[in-house]
């Protein structure tokens, strides 16, 4: 061998050495437990994002498919630092132009220095419109049409400074909005969508939060495209249709705020409801707000509350006279012609009972009692006629005292005193008789008298018609929950109630060619000591045509000041949304449907 | 004898040379055929998983907008909107007695509307072609097992 070949031999041996060295610890490096634990370690922190998907707010529609509550989209505007260079004063200009910010705030926060960890991105604005937007992109890609021209042009100088937006992004999201403004804001709610931590609050909103917002999907995706997977499919939030109808509901609160501005009245409250499902139609107050507006709830409602419809339970006064008698109607202590001769006082338990005037009534059937609104009467029913038990468990049966469980968030409820509880005492069963005493909502009076006007079946009123998930319909069902009193009770009443409407006294409230029943009230409020002498609550409760009964409507004007009686305050209302209601509800007059039917 | 025989047969040495570069330009090229194919194959995965998510991204957007044009169409078709429209366009609100009923025959009056409803979503659609979704060695013997159908070896 040659020395030549020798340092040949050598070098091969030496490089042959070292390539094996280096595959050896290739080799060993991607086996051992070290380079498996950074594998997992990078593969954890950084091949994968984890990501929760939000699926859309399901929407909110009234029964014929119009949208209450939809979402929209908005952006939130902002820096990342990292990408500007040298163009503050240009972002700075062009973004308080556009979004109205001061300058001097943007330029500020645009000449933050990037700090890789603590100061990557701005935030400059959140919930801007898609206008704006536009507005932004328009010049940026002017910005940046100039800045390509520039680079075309041959000789330019390379210090010529264009302008740009470079570094400022925007992010879109969808935010919570009513596009019918202030209609059923008291029904729906409001999602707060400046804080999206917090839950819905009130109404449909609330009740149904959970449905509404779907399920957050956790995805952890890769970040490398070559593991690209699809992404689940998340199905959005349960869309709700409601029994809402949304004419009705304009029609209603429109007659209500001009009721409760004319009547210079503290609030109104009006609900509709068909009888023979419990499908609450229209729940309107006055006032309520916009929800697209939610964060001024207190400046416009301060304490007071949200939905009186169902929040606030109140004396009722003689409204309540209708399920007294139906309670005495239907243990058959007394019928329509029972003579009670009124002489203007009743005395029991100690107290004296009167009259809303004081006025002795002298004889009088119980339509005539009924028609007068007779305290005393009412009071002589109850107390000699039905007696405590009877009274109380009828009352028991109707479910005052308790909660009628309407699908809305918020619903309150005040108990019922009965004879054996510490505040009740004789007297009670006299007051209570005339709805003085206890304490009920607009939409408990409501489903009560429904069991009058649907042959005594007592129907839980919803608001709710049907919900939309998972790409299939779920329809809920009206639901009977009790029968207080029996059918002929039911229709005895209802006539005894429309031939009082028939009267003088109630002129305000008859729908010329509709026959409707119905029943006044007017209640002094009470108060540290007694009763307020000169504010009250005015109500009414009626339904119609009396034959085949399509709706019921209750009106309660919470301290009228041009007049307390229910008769002169409550009555007319009942008569403008009842006049409404035919028309939108396609009912004919009586004389004509009697006659379709006839010729069918 | 023997050895007489072995060099009758034995090759020429310029050929044995040949055959062994032959040999290790068979390797190279094979390697190099394999590697382009798994270049290629990579080089498309990753394009059609950037592909993959900018869709992602788009149908996000889609979604967003459809939800921003409905709630926009709402807001148009809102009874305040609509009333407002009435009155400019000279309608105006009759009074209960200016109504009049009319009987048409077959009319159901309003009906209830079930707004559009998404598709309920049983069936598990993949996104991804699975060309996308294979391995390499799935590729090639899925790609084979196609050939052979196709040239009626395998049938």
């Amino acid at each position: 061998m040659t020395s030549q070949q020798y340092r040949l031999y050598l070098i091969l041996l030496v490089f042959g050495l070292a390539g094996f060295v280096i595959i050896y610890n290739l080799a060993r490096i991607q086996v051992s437990a070290d380079a498996h634990a950074l594998r997992s370690e990078a593969d954890q922190n950084y091949m994968f994002k984890t990501e929760i998907i939000k699926p859309e707010r399901g929407k909110i529609y009234d029964r014929y498919g119009n949208i209450l509550a939809g979402n929209k989209e908005i952006y939130e505007v902002g820096i990342s630092l990292d990408l500007k260079h040298g163009n503050e004063e240009t972002i700075a200009r062009d973004v308080s132009n556009v979004l109205g910010l001061p300058y001097e705030q943007v330029l500020g926060l645009a000449s933050t220095e990037y700090n890789k960890g603590s100061s990557e991105y701005i935030v400059l604005k959140n919930y801007v419109e898609a206008d704006a937007i536009v507005q932004l992109n328009e010049l940026k890609s002017k910005y940046e049409q100039m800045a390509e021209a520039s680079s075309r042009q041959r000789g330019r100088k390379n210090t010529e400074k264009l302008p740009s937006l470079d570094g400022l992004t925007w992010k879109a999201s969808l935010k919570r909005e009513y596009p019918e403004g202030k209609l059923a804001a008291n029904v729906l709610g409001f999602y707060p969508y400046q804080n999206p931590k917090d839950k819905a609050h009130f109404g449909v909103e609330e009740q149904y939060d959970e449905l509404l917002t779907g399920i957050p999907v956790e995805v952890r995706m890769p970040v490398e495209p070559r593991k690209a997977k699809d992404l689940p499919d998340i199905p959005p939030g349960t869309d709700i249709i409601l029994t809402i109808d949304r004419k009705i509901q304009e029609a209603v609160e429109q007659i209500l705020d001009h009721a409760v501005e004319k009547n210079l009245a503290d609030s109104g409250t009006a609900i509709v409801m068909d009888p023979k499902t419990g499908e609450v139609l229209a729940m309107a107050v006055t006032p309520r707000i916009d929800p697209n507006e939610y964060w001024k709830a207190y400046e416009v409602l301060g304490k007071e509350s949200y939905n009186r419809a169902i929040d606030s339970p109140y004396e009722p006064g003689s409204v309540f006279k209708v399920i007294t008698m139906a309670a005495a109607l239907d243990s058959g202590v007394v019928a329509p012609d029972t003579i009670f001769i009124d002489t203007g006082v009743f005395p029991y338990g100690g107290y004296d009972i009167y009259n809303w005037d004081r006025g002795a009534w002298g004889p009088q059937t119980m339509i005539g009692c009924m028609q007068y609104s007779l305290n005393v009467c009412l009071s002589w029913i109850a107390a000699e006629r039905l007696g405590a038990q009877r009274f109380y468990s009828y009352l028991k049966a109707f479910g005052v005292g308790h909660r009628t469980n309407i699908d809305l968030a918020g619903e309150a409820v005040w108990p019922l005193s009965v004879p054996g509880d510490e505040y009740w005492s004789d007297v009670n069963l006299v007051t209570n008789s005339f709805g003085q005493g206890l304490s009920v909502s607009p939409i408990f009076m409501s489903m009560a008298v429904s069991a009058i006007a649907n042959d005594g079946k007592m129907m839980a009123p919803h608001i709710v018609s049907r919900y939309i998930q998972n790409g299939q319909v779920v329809n809920i069902s009206p639901r009977q929950i009790g029968t207080p009193i029996s059918a002929e009770t039911a229709r005895t009443l209802t006539e005894m109630l429309a031939i009082s409407v028939e009267g003088e006294s109630y002129q305000e409230a008859q729908v010329e060619g509709y026959r409707i029943a119905g029943k006044t009230g007017t209640a002094e409020i009470p108060q540290q000591g007694g009763y307020t002498t000169n504010l009250t609550n005015a109500s009414f409760v009626g339904w119609g045509p009396t034959d085949n009964p399509r709706f019921l409507i209750y009106i309660w004007i919470e301290k009228p000041r041009t007049a307390p009686w229910g008769s002169v305050v409550a009555s007319p209302i009942f008569r403008q949304i009842a006049e409404k209601l035919v028309v939108l509800m396609d009912i004919p007059p009586d004389a004509q449907r009697k006659q379709l039917a006839l010729t069918q | 004898m023997a050895s007489n025989f072995i060099q009758a047969f034995k090759q020429a040495p310029w050929r044995v040379q040949m055959q062994r570069i032959g040999l290790v330009l068979t390797g190279l090229v094979s390697f190099a055929l394999i590697a382009g194919l798994y270049l290629s194959i990579s080089a498309s995965t990753y394009a059609v998983g950037v592909e993959v998510k900018e869709l992602d991204w788009f149908k996000e957007e889609l979604l967003r907008q459809n939800a921003d044009l409905s709630t926009q169409k709402a807001r148009l078709l809102s009874s305040a909107e609509m009333k407002k429209r009435a009155q400019e366009m000279g309608f105006i609100s009759p009074s209960p007695q200016e109504f009049v009923y009319i009987v048409i025959e077959g009319y159901q009056g309003r009906q209830l509307e079930i707004p559009p409803k998404p598709p309920k979503s049983d069936v598990k659609q993949y996104l991804i072609k699975p060309d996308y979704r294979q391995s390499l060695w799935e590729y090639l013997f899925q790609g084979i097992l196609i050939l052979g159908q196709n040239s009626g070896v395998f049938q």
